[in-house]
């Protein structure tokens, strides 16, 4: 989880506000040392959409944000990023290899 | 090839109860239920170590996010003859169903292909319609790519323990 911390520019308080979110959506308290790999698709794409929206990003792009995401977890991060994302630039994109 | 009714510990914290014998055979079989409930951990931890070790079957398997996949596959095909350039996600993916095509066509078995809540899944099928007889996608996806498949609903009874259930409908 460090580097994501890192990786996402997030600072001591942000990273506190993101343990609060994550845990009170998923009952999940991550630390700096948690591996990741034991999260589910879903919890993953939480964790890369609050660190987003937690960093100093002024423009953000989502790329196949919906894609691993039942609907009770896309109704959850839609309310995030309305409710984080404000002031922002926030643009998506779902890449279609099927074509 | 059949798993066995039961609880399957997965992890330390997180178990998977099978209610009944589930038998994968040949056809589309789709993985269904809410994020978290365990359909990679039923891929990663029962089906595909199965799989792997049984030399009866061929087995092949795109994980859910495939950045690490294609770096495999990268290195892989760069050094194997004929060397080829991979991209892309859908490179790698045609590159791993050639190497399917290729062993089957040499020596033919029973061939699993499991999907975890991958972007290719309707190409992936297309293919193996056309070149792979007698195959078994597994498939995990929050939509209903293919209605005739038959399903396998996880369904979390706790943090520490999911369902497993065919659907009978």
């Amino acid at each position: 989880m460090l580097e994501e911390f890192i990786l996402y520019n997030l600072d001591s308080t942000q990273r506190s506000v993101f343990i609060e979110e994550f845990a009170s959506i998923t009952d999940k308290t991550l630390n700096p040392k948690s591996d990741l790999d034991i999260l589910s698709g879903g919890q993953k794409v939480l964790v890369m959409c609050l660190c987003a929206l937690l960093s100093p990003a002024s423009a953000i792009h989502f790329v196949n944000l919906w894609h691993s995401l039942d609907p009770t977890n896309r109704n959850l991060v839609k309310n995030l990023i309305s409710r984080l994302g404000t002031g922002r630039q926030i643009t998506y994109s779902e890449d279609k290899h099927d074509n | 090839m059949i798993i066995e009714a039961g609880t399957h510990k997965i992890w330390q914290d997180f178990s998977l109860q099978v209610v009944s014998n589930l038998n994968f055979g040949e056809g589309l079989i789709h993985l269904k239920g809410p994020n978290g409930a365990g359909k990679s951990s039923f891929l990663t931890q029962i089906l595909l170590p199965r799989l792997q070790n049984n030399p009866d079957f061929y087995s092949l398997y795109f994980e859910q996010q495939m950045q690490l996949q294609i770096t495999a596959v990268k290195a892989y095909a760069s050094l194997m003859k004929p060397r080829m350039r991979i991209e892309s996600e859908a490179d790698a993916v045609d590159y791993l169903l050639q190497d399917l095509l290729r062993v089957h066509s040499a020596e033919p078995r029973p061939s699993f292909i499991l999907m975890d809540e991958s972007l290719h899944a309707e190409r992936v099928r297309d293919f193996l319609d056309k070149n792979i007889p007698n195959y078994c996608l597994v498939f995990s996806a929050h939509s209903q790519l293919f209605p005739e498949a038959n399903a396998i609903v996880f369904k979390p009874i706790s943090p520490s323990l999911s369902l497993v259930d065919v659907v009978t409908d």
